[in-house]
Formats: C-alpha cells, structure tokens, sequence
C-alpha cells in the first residue's frame, strides 16, 4: 500500500521539482507492479519506510514497532482516501454525462455544470448518512442503485426525445391544446425555484405559442421529506383540478391548474413577496391551503366546487395520478432535475432562458 | 548522499587531525564501507589531479614529453604492482582492467580451449569468481569442483581435485575477512598441472603480506579496494599471459594488421588491455601503493595494526551488545553482523541517519549466504585506513541503543 501512496505523493512532489522525477521513476515501477497484483519493489517501498523510520530509530528505538504499524495504518487511510476520492470523481463523471450535473442532490451545487435545478434525489439518505444511521446495508445498496440507475439512462443521452411518450393520462395544456404544434412536456416541483425561472422564461419567449405545453408534477419527497413543505399539498390541488376539468370537459382552453401554476411561480402577494417563496418560508398548511381555494375561487368557482376539488384533491385516485406521473419521471424520463423539459427531441435539464427556448423552435 | 526525504544535512568542517591522509574528511560522517571502495588519502588525489593538470597525455607509442612522462610512470606503477605482491618481473606482469570482476573474466574467457580439465573454486566465493567460473564450465565444457571448508576455514581438497584445473580463489573473502590458505593450495594445483588465480580484491587493501611470498599464476585485485582510484589489476606469469586465446582485442596489442591476420605485441601485460588505458588512474594506483609503503619499500606495518586494532574494538563493542550475531572472527577488518530484530537493510538506514555508513544486504555472495546459510539481511562494518578510534566509539554508541530497543 505503501508503494501506491507514495507514487501518488512523488507524481505531485515530481510536478513542482524536477529533483524528485528520478524518484518518480522507481515509485512507477512499484506502483504498476502492485496494481497489477505483482510484488511491489520491496526494496523502494522499504527505503521509503526506513527513511521515514530513522529519525524515531535514532530517537526512541522502542517507537520504531508502533511508528511503523502508524505508518501502515496512514497508508491504508491515504489510499482509501484516494480511492474514495477516485470513485467520487468517476461517479461525478457519470452524473454529468447522463444527468447533467455532477451532484444529483443539489444540481446547482456541481460547478462543472450550469444546471439551475432542484436535485430529485433530495429526499434518499445520503450514502454518509446511512452510514451514521448504522444502515450499511441501505448505503451500499442505495449506492449501487443509484449507479445502475445512472448507468441504465446512458442509452437517453443519445436517443431523440419526444415529448408526446410521456404525456400523462388527461394531461392539460398551457391555453388548450391545438392541433398541428408540437408537444412539449415540462417536469415540475410547485416549490422549486428553477421551476419558477423557467415558467417566466416559456412566458418572456415565443415558445408559449409554438408549442403545446403539458406538465407532470413532481413533488421532491413526497411520501418521504418533501423537499418544499407545501408541494404535495399544491401538487394534489393541481392533480384534482386537471382530473375534473378533463373528465368534464371544462375549462379546456384554460385550464384552472396552468393558472394555479402562474399564480404559484409568478404572482406576488401585496406584500412584494412572490407567493412560491410565500408557500415555501411562511405559510402553514391551512394558510397555503385557504390560498388554493382562494386561487380557485379567482378562476370562477363557487365554494361548493372549491369544496369538491378540496375533497378530492385528499382522494386515493389523485395520489395515485400523482405518483403514477411521477413513476413516469423515475421510470421513463430518468431525469434527476426538477424542472425538465422534454422538447426539440432533447430532454432538457434545469431551467433553460428564453432565448434558449426561442432556439428550440 | 542527499536523503531520500528531509533537508540535506550541513556540511562541517573537516576534521584536523587524526587520519593521517585523509584530512579532508568530516568528524561527523564514519565511512565503514572500505570493503567496497576506499577512501583516498591526499596524495592518491594529488596524483590524479596532477596528471589531469600537467601531463594529460596517452601512455604507449608516444614520442612527445608529456606522453612520455606518462609511460614513465605507468611502468613504474607495474613494477611497484610486482614489488607489493613480491612477484619477480622476470616471470609477472603488470596488466590493468577496469577492476577485479573483469580481471578474472578477461583471464577465464581467453584461456586455451582444451587445456583444463575442471575449474575449481569454493562455496564461499564473491559473484565475481562464483559466476564467471559457472560461466567458464559451461562455456568449455568442463566440470565445475566446489570445495568446502573446515569450521576453521581450511579448503578441503585432495589432489584430484585440482589436477588439470583452473583455481579460482579468494585470498581473503568480502563477508566476514576469513582467509584461504594459499600456499598449499598454489603448490599442489601447480603440482597436478593447474593454475590458481587469486582474488586479492579485499587481501591486498587490508593485509597484502597474505600474498606475499606466494607463486599463484594470477592475482586480480581492485586499486579502489587499496586506495586507488578506480582501477583493476591483473598479476600474472608472462606464461599465462602470453598462452591467453586473445578474443578481446583491438588498439595497443598489435605490432602489425594483415587483411586476415594480426600479429601481437610481444609484452604480456598488452594481452589484458586492448584500447586506451586509464592513464590517470593507472598513475594515481602508483602513487597509492607508495603511500601504503608498498611501492618496492617495506609495508606499512603500524598502519595494519591500527586497523586491526580498530577492528578488534569494534568487533568487542558489537559481540557485547544483544539481539545480534557477530559472524567474523576477533580482528577481521570485515565485520559482519546478523541482526536478529531488525531487518539488516533498515538497519543500515538508520545508522546512516546518524552518519554512520555501513553495507547492508548479501555482498554479492548470495548461493554462501542465502541459498546455504539462509540468512536475511546482514550488515557489514568494514574499516579503512582513515578510520579512527572516535569512528568506532560513534558506531558503537549508535548501535547500542538501537539493538536494545529495537
């Protein structure tokens, strides 16, 4: 181990002083004879732990037995440090290519990336946390799913997306469905953020009027730590209205959800404070709920029809629209940042602006 | 020798007295590798510089006074050669080679195919007679004869051992300094038809007198084993060297080049030295052999009594400290040691750390130490002429501690 660790400190000493580059040489030698499982050059590696022992030697002899199994031991941690280090970076690697962002968690956090988003996976423990939690099985596990799953969505970074595979059963449209204009499909999280700055990006460009807009709703967390408090409460009312506007065939060409949505991601209370911030920082969950029956109520409903929706909204069967929409984003879309945007044939990850969106065409 | 890792240590100030010859040198750094090369006293390093500054001519078929100067000198370095070994120049001469393992390989590669029988050598021999004389058998056909040794280290023998063989032997060996009854060796191979040639790399640094009085057919040696600079030496009868199949061969060995054939010089030193010879170093041997009082005049005797008191000291000092085997016998300039908890090459580290410079490892005698004797690593102290007694007081106070605590 010993060999490896210190070709690893000479490569770096070799790159600032050229005094070090003959050492570099045998450190080589060692290196590529331990990883390929061949016996190290025991003289170099020897060297380098009787040099390293000398000063105790000479100092306190009795030191020498426990100052060489210390050296061992930092060996061992140096280079599981270093393979750690090394699979962080292959993995970043891969979340990059396929996701777009090196950190699934929080996309923005990846500064090898621009992705402006919300991470999906948020709301799993993280492999550290298993960990402390004594959970080896679940951090391994998650681990190893997590890779196989980034694995798995290779194959869509290089595939023609469209958006029209992955509409949602009585999906709703951004002013109505019309015929002849392609599909777009966006992935949302009422609560996120970037969800906002892209809705205000489709609204700044032409990209409304070229396309049809549908959406999924994605709560973060939902069943687990919503990553935003009021997201699946917002998610069920949008749900509840698409579900009963659809079956009764109201509102087609305005549809009371797409207005719930703008109201969430770019209205403002007369306070100056945007009501998603509103929804994700102040508001209790009767706050936020009276708020939805208010928006209701703004778009034309009766208080018995906002009663019907409430009641609904709390059903089995907008849940299970929920989560079968969101099994679609897991399962199908494999996209891990909220928002995404299916259109142009690409799935487009993270908000995007809207001389972007005007290039789509 | 910078370090592997850390500062380089300061230089200090040489020492002011107290090895004569060698003021140059620094109290703080104890050199016990003698056995691999010498230090060089002043007047060696005076020799070579003086060559390189004021007469820097080839030797040999030269008619300027520079070139001249050089042959002088050469030729009074063969003779003092002679005159150290007591070899008459009547029937010796002087070659020079690059050090003792291709004097020895130069002589076994050119011998007369068919004209021995077996070579002979022993279990307790250096690489360089060990392997050349695996490589001769096998080269000529011939059987290979390894002798043992007595506890004493008397050579078992009989006769048929060495008729009709080439006998390749230490005078004295490079592990522990034990030496080899030459002479009864010499009279009975010569007796059955065979040659000896000797091996004097540590003999004749340490206790020349060992060669002297003897008739071998070659002695090799190392003039960086005697306080020379880096040389080999080849001492051999004019018979042998004139009976060599000479098959290393080009400039300074012929008197005349036909489009098939050649004739040689008549000298039997030119046998052993094809191309230009190390002139610089070839002059700084003679000046070495001076200074030892070797030089045709009478050996320094005071100076090999200090270094086996020295010895002595030191092999008293390590015998008493624990978790350690002495392996040489009381008085040897060669003083080996088995450490028994401490691997021999850390060891070797350690004292360097501490300014004491010492050999770690097998010596190049690895089928004696690994393959028949087993032993790990071993560290070996081997005095010079510039070692003091402070020296040995250093070594020891070094390794004290560190047997009783490792």
């Amino acid at each position: 181990m010993l060999c490896i660790v210190a070709f690893f400190v000479v490569l770096v000493l070799s790159a600032v002083s050229a005094k070090y580059r003959k050492l570099l040489g045998r450190a080589w030698g060692c290196f590529s004879r331990r990883v390929t499982f061949r016996p190290c050059d025991s003289t170099f590696r020897e060297e380098i732990k009787d040099s390293l022992l000398a000063p105790v030697a000479l100092r306190s002899p009795r030191l020498v037995g426990p100052a060489s199994v210390g050296i061992e031991v930092v060996a061992w941690v140096m280079m599981a440090s270093l393979v750690i280090s090394l699979y962080i970076v292959a993995r970043s690697m891969l979340y990059l290519g396929v996701y777009g962002t090196c950190d699934k968690v929080d996309p923005v956090a990846c500064s090898l990336s621009s992705t402006q988003g919300c991470g999906i996976g948020a709301a799993q423990p993280t492999f550290t946390q298993s960990l402390l939690r004594g959970d080896v099985v679940a951090a391994f596990g998650n681990e190893a799913t997590d890779i196989a799953d980034a694995v798995a969505a290779i194959p869509g970074a290089f595939r023609t997306w469209d958006a029209t595979d992955y509409v949602i059963p009585a999906a709703s449209y951004d002013g109505g469905f019309r015929e002849g204009l392609p599909t777009a499909l966006e992935v949302i999280d009422p609560g996120c953020q970037f969800c906002a700055k892209l809705v205000g990006a489709v609204e700044g460009s032409q990209f409304a009027e070229k396309h049809n807009i549908t959406y999924i709703v994605y709560p973060i967390g939902k069943g687990l730590v919503p990553r935003f408090q009021h997201s699946p409460l917002v998610a069920q009312y949008l749900t509840a209205v698409r579900l009963l506007e659809t079956e009764r065939g109201v509102n087609a060409a305005n549809p009371t959800d797409w207005f719930i949505l703008k109201q969430m991601f770019t209205g403002v209370r007369p306070d100056g404070t945007g009501w998603q911030v509103w929804f994700n920082e102040t508001a209790s969950e009767p706050e936020a709920e009276a708020q939805l029956h208010a928006w209701l109520a703004e778009a034309g409903y009766e208080a018995a029809a906002v009663a019907e929706v409430a009641e609904f909204a709390a059903s089995d069967e907008v849940d299970e629209a929920i989560v079968a929409g969101m099994r679609v984003v897991d399962d199908e879309i494999r996209t891990v940042t909220i928002p995404s945007l299916v259109a142009g044939g690409k799935l487009h990850k993270g908000a995007i602006e809207a001389d972007a969106l005007d290039r789509i065409g | 020798m910078s370090p592997l890792f850390g500062r380089a240590r300061q230089v200090a100030a040489p020492a002011t007295s107290g090895r004569p010859g060698f003021e140059y040198l620094h109290d703080e750094s104890v050199y016990l590798d003698s056995a691999c090369q010498t230090l060089r006293p002043q007047p060696v390093i005076d020799a070579l510089t003086d060559y390189y500054t004021t007469h820097n001519a080839c030797g040999d078929r030269v008619r300027y006074a520079w070139g001249k100067q050089v042959d002088e000198q050469v030729e009074a370095t063969r003779d003092a050669v002679l005159a150290a070994l007591g070899l008459p120049a009547r029937r010796y001469a002087t070659s020079f080679t690059l050090n003792t393992t291709y004097g020895i390989n130069l002589l076994l590669n050119q011998l007369p195919a068919g004209r021995f029988r077996r070579v002979v050598t022993t279990h307790t021999e250096h690489n360089s007679v060990f392997l050349s004389t695996m490589a001769y058998a096998r080269r000529a056909g011939v059987e290979r004869v390894l002798l043992d040794r007595t506890p004493d280290g008397t050579l078992v023998l009989t006769d048929a051992d060495v008729a009709d063989a080439v006998v390749v032997v230490s005078a004295m060996n490079n592990v522990d300094g034990a030496t080899t009854d030459l002479a009864d060796l010499i009279t009975r191979t010569q007796r059955g038809g065979g040659i000896v040639i000797v091996d004097a790399a540590q003999a004749f640094g340490h206790a020349p007198g060992l060669l002297r009085g003897l008739t071998p057919d070659a002695v090799c040696f190392s003039a960086h084993k005697a306080y020379g600079a880096s040389l080999g030496v080849v001492a051999a009868t004019r018979e042998l060297l004139l009976g060599l199949d000479v098959s290393f061969i080009g400039g300074g060995q012929v008197t005349a080049v036909h489009e098939g054939d050649y004739e040689l010089y008549d000298e039997p030193h030119s046998r052993l030295e094809p191309g230009l010879q190390a002139w610089g170093e070839i002059i700084a041997l003679g000046a070495a052999l001076e200074w030892l009082g070797l030089g045709g005049r009478r050996p320094d005797e005071g100076r090999e009594a200090r270094e086996r008191e020295l010895a002595g000291a030191l092999h008293e000092g390590l015998s008493a400290l624990p978790n350690l085997r002495v392996l040489s016998r009381h008085g040897s300039p060669l003083v080996t040691v088995l450490p028994e908890r401490v691997d021999g090459h850390r060891l070797a580290t350690f004292l360097s750390k501490a300014g004491v410079m010492v050999r770690s490892g097998h010596f190049c005698a690895h089928h004696w130490l690994v393959e028949r004797e087993g032993y790990a690593p071993l560290v070996r102290f081997s005095l010079g002429a510039h070692n003091t007694a402070a020296d040995i007081e250093k070594a020891l106070a070094t390794m004290s501690p560190l047997m009783k605590g490792l």
